[in-house]
Formats: C-alpha cells, structure tokens, sequence
C-alpha cells in the first residue's frame, strides 16, 4: 500500500521507531494501513475504515464544511 | 510558492485538554492551509504516564493564549489568513468546539517518548476556507497531568 506519510517515534526504551501512514481518500485522515483498511474504486485510493465507506471524496467534504452541509452531502449528478 | 509557517503551544494533558489550535481568523478566508508536519512531547520530568492525543477538526475559536506563526522563510510576510492558539503552559480557557468523529491522526503515547508525524506538503491535513475552522491538537485521555509540547508545521 503506498504511504503518504511517516510517523516517528524516539524513546529511552525504544530508540526510534518509523512507520509509514496512508491518506484517506474520503475524510483526508492518515492511518497506519490495517485489516479494516478499504479500497474505493471510484476515488481510486484507500479509505480509513467502514466509517468512510461511504464515496465522499474529500474535497467534497472540505466543501460541504465551507458552505456548512452536512458532511455526507453529495450533489445529485445526471 | 506556498508560504510555510511554524506555530507551537503548550499545555497540561487530561481528559479533553486542547494543547494547540491553528484556525482561520479572517471573514472570507479564501486560502486552505494544510498542516505537514506534527511533533508531540514532553519536557517535564521523565515519568510513565500516558496520554491519548487526536488531531481533530474544530468549528469555534475556544479561548487561549494567541501565538504568531513564525514565517519559515523570511520573505513570506505574516500569515494573513490562519492564527494559532495554545495554553502557554495552562489549559485554554474555554475549549473549541470539535467535530464529532473528524479525527484525522490518533496519537497514544508515552510521555518518555516524542513523537513526529511528517508528509507531503500535498496530504497534509487541509483547514476549510472557514472563519474559526480549524485543527486542533487535543489530549482525549491521560492518566498524568504534565505539560506536553506541541509544535506544527503549516503551508499557506
């Protein structure tokens, strides 16, 4: 899976630990990937669990955040 | 070429405890700045406490301490559009208000440990072109009470 990110973590009793993260297609999150991880055929990329199941690419819901709709708003296309 | 800017805050961590908040200010904002780079730790004594942070959406302002992003290059000029908040060392006065469920990166961590996330300037965590909407840094639980350290990189 490709990663969009790297998480890095130092300490006495670990040293430094890197791991890599992917950027939800739908909410913008990064996850570490992960057996609850899906793949949305239509944006093409990953989403981070059943709570983005849903198509709602992301710059749609940075969108309906601007003009206050509900986060799951999809306009109706013909 | 998009301007780049560094804000940091402090605060003690409990339960629903903001450490930064970086939001827009401005009526109209008409830029999206995004958030690149997060690092979380703790310079108080080295003790095994653990805290839960989230980077989660944020619709109002809360009430904390205003810190001014440091431009990363000298060029850039102020940031015209987005603020930063922090405690400063105390817990904000009134907490933003954060949107149910937008978490977009969860933290548990040891406070002996420091943590860094990074990415492209281009997956970053995207600020709506909204007054008062912005990403906070919060700690959900924590079984200490110490001061962590906050700091975000953010391209306008």
């Amino acid at each position: 899976m490709k990663t969009h990110g790297e998480i890095i973590i130092t300490g006495p009793d670990i040293g430094r630990q890197m791991i890599g993260t992917t950027c939800c297609v739908h909410c913008g999150s990064h996850f570490i990937p992960g057996k609850h991880v899906g793949f949305c055929h239509k944006c093409n990329g990953h989403y981070c669990g059943p709570q983005c199941q849903e198509c709602i690419p992301m710059e749609q819901m940075i969108e309906n955040i601007e003009r206050g709709l509900p986060l799951n708003y999809k306009p109706v296309r013909v | 070429m998009a301007e780049r800017y560094s804000v940091e805050g402090s605060a003690p961590v409990g339960a629903s405890k903001s450490v930064l908040l970086v939001l827009h200010t401005v009526a109209s904002p008409v830029t999206r700045p995004s958030l690149y780079d997060v690092t979380v730790g703790c310079a108080a004594t080295a003790a095994d406490e653990a805290t839960k942070f989230t980077l989660n959406r944020t619709t109002t302002a809360g009430t904390a301490t205003a810190f001014t992003p440091h431009n990363l290059d000298p060029d850039s000029g102020v940031a015209a559009e987005f603020a930063s908040k922090h405690g400063n060392g105390s817990a904000f006065g009134a907490e933003p208000t954060y949107t149910s469920g937008a978490v977009l990166l969860k933290i548990p961590l040891n406070q002996r440990n420091t943590f860094r996330w990074v990415t492209d300037e281009s997956t970053g965590f995207i600020l709506p072109a909204t007054q008062n909407n912005g990403i906070g840094l919060l700690s959900v639980t924590a079984t200490g009470t110490a001061v962590h350290d906050g700091h975000c990189l953010v391209r306008q």
